[in-house]
């Protein structure tokens, strides 16, 4: 009798059985969404604060149009400003000062630049005083791995804002004598900064 | 009596467990509608910011290519042509057309002519020369001698401005007279050239010699042309760019009027106007 009774009856958990698979799929799926989202919004708030850090940095070495001490670059804006920009908005940078004086290339080869045009990279650190178009005349950075080093490598995420700049150009000897230059701002955050 | 409730007691047995599966999918349900929710909430997050920031970075780049002409010497602009230097991406340096104000790359006239202004006068002293007359129009000269400030001007911006140029935008730039009461640019003067085979031809003087000036209804008026292209519309009525960014910089211009006794001195206030704009489609 209570056999016919419960007839098609599971048990409390087998009969809800078929349901626990779109409860499950349905968990599942907003977890992961909540975590791939957070990654997400993280990395853009990441990118966001580093071009942003960027942009601050370089409204500190634009704000006059001229560079024509180096000297005074590397040690009063850069000690003085820069690094300290820099430590409080937990970021690296390297600012690099590049003087063309005749005509301006803007564009860097990515892939395989040969040793002499590898010159024109914006994170190019080693510093010439002769004319060759685009040489690096100044840098400033914090970054820990420069020392020693012709080419800074820098993060693929980092973010390089580049602008026009007067820089001298000694074109006259004895006469001073302002030429086109530019100015590289590469800024960076340390993986797992945020 | 027996089998209607047996019957009945199937029928709740099945009825519960469709219930449960219908919970399932409509928490299935709800679980998909919140993830679209979030991913559409994530691809419009940041984006507002993003283009702000962008923006902020090419009024800084302008801002910087004003500033660099108060300090750049002219005769360095001497090199300046309509070939663009470049480097591929095998590192092969290349040349490109750069097809605007291509009467700059007249010898005599264009930044050639620059290299006479050997060391001592920046772009922006060049210019103030310019202007510096009774009646004040860019046409490279001081009263009766050479101040090729207008041309020394327009090569800073054609080897600066080269990025947005080949970024598909338009530029263009201003001298406002902010002493006249609608703030009118300056005239810039059109210039006949001579080629060395003596043909005679009136050269290429503005941006408004392309588009989307050509089929702009009014031509350059009050303010210049950033001004027209801010607030111009072609002929079928559409806007001529929707998107303009346009820096605005003092500049300041002394005049003295020799011929009056004693000589007057007068202070004029000038703005250098710079905009860029993507042409409406």
């Amino acid at each position: 009798m209570s056999m016919k009774r419960t007839r098609g009856f599971v048990g409390p958990l087998g009969d809800d059985l078929p349901s626990i698979f779109p409860i499950i799929a349905a968990v599942l799926l907003f977890v992961g969404t909540l975590a791939y989202a957070n990654d997400l919004v993280l990395q853009k708030t990441r990118a966001l604060e580093t071009r942003q850090a960027a942009l601050g940095l370089s409204y500190i070495v634009t704000e006059k149009g001229l560079i024509n001490n180096r000297t005074e670059f590397e040690k009063n804006t850069c000690d003085d400003f820069l690094k300290k920009y820099a430590v409080s908005n937990r970021i690296q940078f390297l600012v690099t000062v590049k003087r063309y004086c005749k005509y301006v290339q803007f564009y860097y080869p990515e892939e395989n630049p040969g040793p002499e045009k590898m010159r024109l990279s914006p994170a190019y650190l080693e510093k010439s005083d002769n004319e060759m178009q685009g040489q690096t005349w100044a840098y400033c950075t914090n970054a820990k791995n420069a020392r020693n080093r012709e080419l800074l490598s820098v993060p693929e995420d980092a973010v390089t804002l580049t602008y026009p700049m007067a820089v001298p150009c000694p074109v006259t000897p004895g006469l001073p004598t302002n030429g086109l230059g530019l100015i590289n701002v590469i800024a960076w955050k340390e993986r797992g900064k945020i | 009596m027996e089998r209607t409730r047996k019957n009945l007691t199937e029928k709740t047995s099945r009825r519960r467990a469709q219930a449960a599966i219908f919970d399932g999918i409509t928490l299935l349900l709800l679980a998909s509608i919140s993830s679209a929710l979030i991913f559409s909430f994530v691809g419009t997050y940041g984006a507002q910011q993003d283009r702000v920031l962008r923006s902020a970075y090419i009024l800084n780049y302008m801002q910087s290519v004003v500033k660099a002409s108060y300090y750049v010497d002219a005769s360095t602009l001497s090199f300046v042509n309509n070939v663009e230097y470049g480097l591929d991406a095998r590192g092969i340096e290349r040349k490109n057309n750069l097809e605007i104000y291509l009467d700059l790359a007249e010898s005599k006239t264009g930044c050639k002519a620059l290299e006479k202004y050997s060391g001592s006068f920046s772009v922006s002293e060049l210019l103030k020369r310019d202007l510096a007359e009774n009646i004040p129009k860019l046409d490279d000269q001081f009263d009766t001698t050479d101040a090729l400030g207008i041309t020394a001007y327009k090569c800073a911006v054609k080897e600066l401005m080269k990025p947005f140029w080949y970024s598909g935008f338009y530029y263009g730039f201003d001298v406002i007279d902010l002493d006249t009461a609608d703030g009118n640019a300056v005239q810039v003067a059109s210039k006949s050239v001579v080629t060395p085979s003596g043909k005679r031809y009136e050269s290429i003087r503005h941006i408004t010699d392309y588009p989307p000036f050509l089929t702009a209804v009014n031509a350059v008026s009050q303010g210049g042309v950033c001004a027209t292209i801010t607030n111009g519309r072609t002929a079928d009525g559409r806007e001529l760019s929707p998107d303009v960014v346009t820096v605005q910089v003092p500049f300041k211009v002394v005049y003295v009027n020799s011929a009056a006794t004693p000589p007057e001195r007068k202070l004029r206030s000038y703005a250098l106007a710079l905009c860029i704009w993507h042409p409406a489609q």
